[in-house]
């Protein structure tokens, strides 16, 4: 079937090349210096853009994905001039990575509970799970920051954590995907005589991994970008997380703003390169129904 | 594939170490130092005696701390001196201030870091009160927060205001605190204000036989009109000096067409439409300015020295005095206009008293159907969540009361108790003595009021306060970008541009 | 299993903590708010916010820009994903940097990407200069009526990517048995995708489309970072209009349109969610 092989491989890396593109513009534009993103992007007609294509007194841009004068100049700045871009970093890290242990160890131990319990009003919680989902933010923020006034987390790295932390998703993706696990494996085990934690363990969860891996991946991309509780909850700006000013320099300081975004990207890539194994495992079935 | 897994985690734990040291920075430092004052002084406050508590005045049982939130820092403001004066009468009341930049954030952060800050700084400030646990009193932010719909969280001044003993209705410009009602509340109290005021080239209004001195007030109107008339014999002339953009006439304008009690805008009808056409058509180029630092700084004085040196051919260095370097340009390079818009606060005010010798002005400037619009820039709200609050009242009270000095001199410091006409009619008349005496402080000339001149400065700007006045800063929804599109990129007709305003406008209103 | 009920509650305890503290609750807390006239007075006023709300023309307005935007984006959301992880399990070699390649959306913070369709789509953008060029007149091209286009394909470079990942996870449970046992009875491709990969991924459809709606209201981030707080009332919608009413302080008036919006969206899924039980309880 190598041509199904052929036609399948070129839509995806069309679709590849889509996705990427952006970053692409993003990494090329980080190698142009200051002067050189202002004149090309800004909407004024200035000296330095004199030759572009202008209309009703608007200045177009200059797309390009080759500086015309490759500069450093922007790392320069992010890595030497201004550390307190490297300290949101951290922050951001500093988030992110409690919330993924978290998940990773709660949400499918939660999601096997509520599989196995035998109550009436089961699927009325796991309905709650999914309504609670839909909030939009706006609506819970006030709520959420009287109960971090309850907890005296208010001005703490925990306001943003613990909701993320506990966030429907990763009981509802476990649990979606137990719902077809078959249910011998588990009776199986339970005439073994192991209990129900043995049976989590040994035969529940290692199949668990590419969804708790997707999980991961999902609540990364959701929380590596937040930017509404830190807003909230996060008083002084060094304490900020970096997407929080990524957000806010839209064109405030072109001169350093590609490089942090690339600088943003790279961790998120290489955390990428450890997970995507897991993603792609499935279970071993191919004995049991046969 | 395999050699890139241990690559890959070497780079992550090289990111992350070098992160790592970024750590501590200069504003961390900044702030634990800023903590640590911060605690000093409150353990200095604590180890206060107790017979202090004794000693104070029969009847005056203030005591406790007021926080203030207020918006930027600004160094020896008034408000700043004005806390010390209270704290030095009410030696158990301690008040502190909650900027939204304060010195150390001001000295330390970029531009986007500050936007950062503001951004946080708000979003809280809307949740504490919206969660009823905003315990402070509220100086100038308040325009930050939608009025109309933040008034059931803010106090109604009336209550106070009405039952104090202290104030005495007479006393002060009621009608100015009447125009910050909103839904029958008055959310806001200003303690000095501004109006909006215009100014004209004396020459050119006498060539229009338009008698100077009996003009009571202008709109728009008006203003285009004399324009286009004076425009047939010069048709180069500007219309407002330093060219600030051809939507400068729409703020005034503004509540002509917006109806905040009824919700409605009218945008829409052949009167605004025939504003956008005349004030596009009007000339307001100034290519000789620099646009970062000349363009748009349309002070009457330079006016009147541009004018000067125009009819008389004397030479700007020497007019312009110290200010010749910062103004020289400006005043030879710009073209000749017929109007500068200023608002008026005190300096203004004594100008119309002793005129400028080829500007005329200020005069009230009004939109087409009479409103005159006020802004204060010295404003308290008292949320409804603060604790203590006749302590908040008693401050505000405090600001707004008549005085026997015009500046802190009592307290070494020769910055004034305000620069705009002060809320209480006792100040005001202060303030004006003080010119007489010492001179008013504009920029360039000082001119010497004649005590004669002010006689009857109450009785005329009273008059001008029973115009129908109204809050500028309760209109305030963004349009910037559709009058730049009409304005300056041509890309909309005028209806389009109506069209456009009137739908942003009714959104603004029905949310 | 009886004797073990009380363990597996005890699994599923903190989780149930933390959703009714930091979930639950908002959501109750918010009707609370939606039930009272005013912040200041907090006077009971029954359902008097909802009428007004519902009567109110902008919220109808952006109640049906919301429906328009959910309707274009969640439907070819769904579909681009699905075909783009069918495809990605066809392909022979170099599967992983491509799944990497298409993941990097999810990562690319909102500030960044905005940037870049700011460069493609603002007023000076790339798209209106090659139109220009091309010869299209002014006003074809400065007008606003397809701006909603514009969101739908904001929203869709980055939640395709996000469903792939979840019908990914999904799509490797499927036995390749069930294929092989098909492929030997002699059904085609389609034949196949119907039988045996629409079935076995109901589920994870279900999980996808509640998903997508979700991420429909997340994207407001962006779409507010590019077109403000008020912007043409083509793409004015209903997370405009309770940002902004949150920005005002009118919380009686957000609340009672967001539950409006929340019990709309949930009786569909109450639909959807029963329909999907019953496809996956005929093959247990």
């Amino acid at each position: 079937m190598k041509s199904k092989h052929i036609w399948a491989g070129t839509i995806i890396w069309l679709a590849a090349a889509v996705a990427l593109f952006p970053v692409i513009f993003i990494a090329a534009n980080s190698f142009m210096g200051g002067g050189e993103i202002v004149s090309r992007y800004s909407p004024e007609m200035l000296p330095t853009n004199a030759g572009d294509f202008t209309s009703h007194n608007i200045h177009f841009v200059r797309f390009g994905l080759i500086p015309q004068e490759p500069t450093l100049e922007q790392y320069r700045r992010l890595l030497l001039e201004s550390p307190g871009y490297l300290r949101m970093f951290w922050n951001s890290v500093l988030i992110v990575a409690p919330v993924l242990l978290g998940q990773c160890v709660l949400a499918p131990l939660a999601a096997y509970g509520l599989e196995n319990i035998r109550w009436k009003y089961k699927e009325a919680i796991f309905f709650t799970y999914i309504v609670v989902m839909l909030m939009p933010t706006q609506l819970s923020l006030v709520p959420n920051f009287i109960v971090a006034g309850w907890l005296n987390i208010r001005d703490s790295y925990l306001a943003i954590i613990l909701p993320a932390l506990f966030h429907p998703l990763g009981v509802f993706l476990v649990r979606q995907q137990l719902i077809s696990f078959p249910k011998e494996c588990m009776e199986a085990a339970a005439l073994d005589g192991a209990g129900p934690f043995r049976t989590y363990s040994s035969v529940v969860r290692p199949n668990l991994n590419s969804v708790v891996a997707a999980l991961l991946v999902l609540l990364f991309a959701d929380n590596w970008n937040v930017i509404d509780q830190a807003v909230v909850f996060i008083g002084q700006t060094y304490r900020n997380p970096l997407s929080v000013y990524l957000g806010n320099v839209v064109t405030d300081e072109p001169g350093m703003f590609f490089a942090v975004s690339v600088f943003y990207l790279i961790p998120a890539l290489l955390v990428f390169l450890f997970g995507q194994e897991h993603l792609t495992e499935g279970i071993a079935l191919s004995g049991l129904k046969a | 594939m395999k050699t890139v897994k241990p690559l890959c985690s070497l780079l992550l734990v090289l990111c992350l170490v070098f992160t790592c040291a970024g750590c501590q920075n200069e504003q961390e430092a900044l702030y634990s130092q800023a903590l640590s004052s911060q605690t000093d002084e409150a353990s200095a406050q604590e180890s206060m005696p107790e017979s202090a508590l004794q000693s104070s005045e029969p009847g005056d049982g203030l005591s406790g701390t007021l926080t203030i939130k207020t918006a930027s820092y600004l160094k020896n403001s008034s408000i700043n001196f004005l806390a010390e004066e209270f704290m030095q009468l009410h030696p158990q009341v301690k008040i502190e201030f909650d900027y939204e930049l304060g010195e150390a954030e001001l000295n330390s952060l970029s531009r986007t870091e500050r936007n950062m800050r503001r951004d946080s700084y708000y979003t809280q400030l809307r949740l504490e009160l919206a969660s009823g646990e905003g315990d402070y009193l509220l100086y100038n932010v308040q325009e930050k927060l939608d009025l109309p719909s933040v008034s059931g969280l803010l106090e109604d001044i009336h209550e106070y205001w009405d039952s104090d003993p202290d104030i005495d209705p007479e006393e002060y410009f009621t009608p100015v605190l009447e125009a910050f009602t909103v839904g029958g509340k008055i959310p806001v109290l200003p303690f000095s204000f501004k109006y909006n005021g215009m100014y004209f080239s004396s020459s050119i209004l006498q060539s229009l036989s338009a008698d100077a001195g009996s003009i009571q007030s202008v709109s728009c109107d008006d203003i285009l009109d004399w324009y286009e008339e004076a425009r047939k014999s010069d048709p180069q002339l500007n219309l407002i000096f330093t060219s600030p953009g051809k939507d400068t006439l729409f703020a005034a304008e503004k509540p002509r067409y917006i109806d905040l009690e009824n919700k409605t805008a009218d945008f829409q009808s052949p009167n605004f439409i025939r504003f956008l056409e005349r004030t596009a058509a009007v000339s307001n180029e100034d290519p000789e300015l620099d646009p970062e630092s000349e363009i748009g700084i349309s002070d009457p004085e330079l006016m009147n020295e541009k004018l000067r040196c125009l009819y008389t051919g004397a030479d700007p260095s020497v007019t312009l005095g110290n200010f010749a370097e910062l103004f020289g340009h400006l005043v030879t390079a710009s073209r000749p206009a017929f109007a500068a818009q200023l608002d008026v606060g005190l300096a203004e005010m004594a100008s119309a008293l002793h005129p400028m010798e080829y500007v005329a002005g200020p005069y009230p400037y009004t939109s087409s159907d009479g409103k005159l619009g006020i802004t204060s820039l010295e404003s308290f709200a008292l949320p409804v969540s603060c604790k203590n609050k006749d302590l908040a009242w008693a401050f505000m009270k405090h600001c707004v009361l008549p005085r026997d000095s015009v500046d802190f001199s009592h307290m070494g410091s020769r910055q004034r108790y305000t620069h705009d006409i002060p809320l209480s009619k006792t100040n005001l008349r202060n303030f004006l003595e003080d010119f007489a005496e010492n001179g008013v402080p504009m920029m360039i000339t000082e001119p010497r009021l004649d005590p004669m001149d002010l006689e009857n400065t109450t009785e005329v700007l009273e008059q001008i306060l029973s115009m129908p006045l109204v809050n500028t800063g309760a209109y305030g929804v963004d349009l910037q970008d559709y009058l730049d599109e009409y304005y300056i990129n041509a890309l909309t007709t005028p209806e389009q541009c109506a069209e456009k305003l009137q739908d942003r406008v009714n959104i603004w209103l029905h949310e | 299993m009886k004797k073990h009920t009380f363990i597996y509650w005890l699994f599923l305890l903190p989780s149930l903590l933390g959703v009714a503290l930091f979930y639950v609750f908002p959501f109750l807390f918010s009707l609370y708010y939606a039930t009272v006239d005013n912040l200041g007075d907090m006077r009971f006023a029954g359902l008097e916010n909802f009428a007004d709300t519902l009567s109110n023309p902008l919220f109808q307005q952006a109640a049906g820009n919301t429906l328009l935007f959910i309707g274009l984006c969640v439907p070819l959301g769904m579909v681009l994903a699905l075909f783009l992880s069918i495809c990605l399990q066809r392909m022979g070699r170099g599967r992983v940097p491509a799944t990497l390649a298409l993941l990097i959306p999810l990562v690319v913070p909102s500030g960044s990407i905005v940037y870049f369709w700011k460069v493609l789509f603002d007023q000076n953008g790339l798209l209106r200069k090659l139109l220009l060029q091309a010869g299209f007149s002014p006003e074809i091209v400065f007008q606003n009526s397809w701006a909603m286009g514009i969101l739908v394909a904001v929203f869709l470079w980055k939640n395709v990517s996000y469903n792939i990942v979840l019908f990914w996870s999904g799509l490797v449970w499927i036995p390749k048995t069930y294929y092989e046992q098909m492929a030997l009875e002699g059904a085609g491709a389609w034949r196949q995708f119907i039988n045996v990969t629409w079935v076995y991924l109901s589920p994870t459809t279900f999980v996808v489309l509640l998903m997508s709606i979700v991420n429909s209201f997340k994207v407001f981030k962006e779409i507010y970072m590019l077109y403000g707080p008020y912007p043409s009332t083509d793409i004015y919608m209903l997370q405009h209009y309770m940002n902004n009413q949150f920005q005002s302080l009118s919380l009686p008036q957000l609340c009672s349109g967001a539950y409006i919006l929340f019990l709309a969206v949930s009786l569909v899924l109450l639909v959807l969610f029963r329909l999907q039980k019953r496809v996956t309880d005929t093959y247990q």
